[in-house]
């Protein structure tokens, strides 16, 4: 029993976890930055922090789960620094589509694709995050205010603005 | 009337409170046309979601196990620091006596000379040494 308790603590259980699972924290953190390098950086900051602070980690929730919060966080907070020196965001290549073997599927993705990153364009940062974290991450609006270092109001009235430039957006998608 | 944003919040189950959530749910269930609505608006919230993943770069990856591994070996590192002993005072205390024996050093070089002794001359040699009752 102690031997597994312990076993996450060492670095190949850190390993194995970064082996299987950096590909989902990398690409949450893309989705929040938008910027390949700051994703990046996102990781590793989550990696570092949660090595350091792995004596907090009591088990009760995967490795992964726990490493991939710390991620999202170290990408907000990434985000928001990069804000405050001014500096611009958005790479769209990166979020492009996968080839599909279908000439016309393929047509239809790159569509698709070009009107989510429209659609995502016309979000700011905060929407743009405070979507992806309830939306795809399912974090609790208190917890999603916390991070943002916002109020539970605030993330709502954020979170239906966002929403609503999306809609517009993806109507025709949606509709189709 | 129930509001795209109330939906919004019914769907995500989360920022309604219980009386709230139990009228939306009633009215879900009586009113299929709501129900489509709240359909519709998933569906876009989905489709505004479905970003395609990429792949991970390989210099990345690298970087993180590298990272990593430098984040292990340096805990072994700290473990291995030996522990202070009598003999090995603390930096702060080393320093401490380094800066004291350094001003003890300056305030002595720079300390004020000592007067000069007067030069007393001596008397005149009017009178002889020898007592009266032994000059010749």
């Amino acid at each position: 029993m102690l031997t597994l308790l312990k076993s996450w603590a060492e670095p190949d259980a850190f390993h194995t976890v970064l082996n299987e699972r950096s590909g989902r924290w990398y690409n949450a953190c893309l989705r929040i930055t938008r910027d390949a390098d700051l994703a990046a950086d996102a990781v590793q900051d989550a990696l570092l922090k949660a090595w350091d602070r792995r004596a907090e980690f009591r088990g009760e929730a995967a490795l992964d789960s726990w490493i991939h919060r710390i991620a999202l966080n170290a990408a907000i907070d990434l985000t928001r620094k990069r804000k405050r020196r001014g500096e611009e965001e958005l790479q769209d290549e990166v979020f492009e589509a996968p080839q599909s073997e279908a000439p016309a599927q393929e047509y239809v993705d790159q569509a698709l694709t070009r009107d989510l990153a429209v659609a995502m364009q016309r979000l700011s940062a905060m929407e743009r995050q405070v979507f992806l974290l309830k939306h795809i991450e399912g974090w609790p609006l208190d917890e999603i205010a916390e991070s943002l270092q916002t109020n539970v109001n605030n993330v709502k009235s954020v979170l239906f603005r966002g929403i609503r430039k999306l809609r517009v957006v993806l109507h025709a998608w949606s509709e189709s | 009337m129930i509001s795209d944003d109330d939906l919004i919040l019914y769907y995500y189950r989360d920022g309604l409170d219980a009386a709230e959530r139990a009228r939306i749910g009633a009215a879900l269930a009586e009113q299929p046309e709501l129900a489509q609505r709240l359909q519709r608006l998933v569906n876009r919230l989905d489709a505004a979601a479905a970003i395609p993943e990429v792949s991970v770069p390989a210099a990345a990856q690298q970087r993180w196990r590298a990272a990593l591994d430098q984040a292990a070996q340096g805990q072994t590192t700290r473990k291995l620091k030996p522990t202070r002993t009598f003999f090995t005072p603390a930096p702060w205390l080393a320093a401490a006596a380094i800066v004291l024996v350094a001003i003890t050093a300056v305030l002595r070089f720079n300390a004020t000379p000592p007067a000069p002794v007067a030069q007393v001359t001596p008397p005149p040699a009017t009178t002889p040494a020898v007592p009266a009752h032994l000059r010749l």
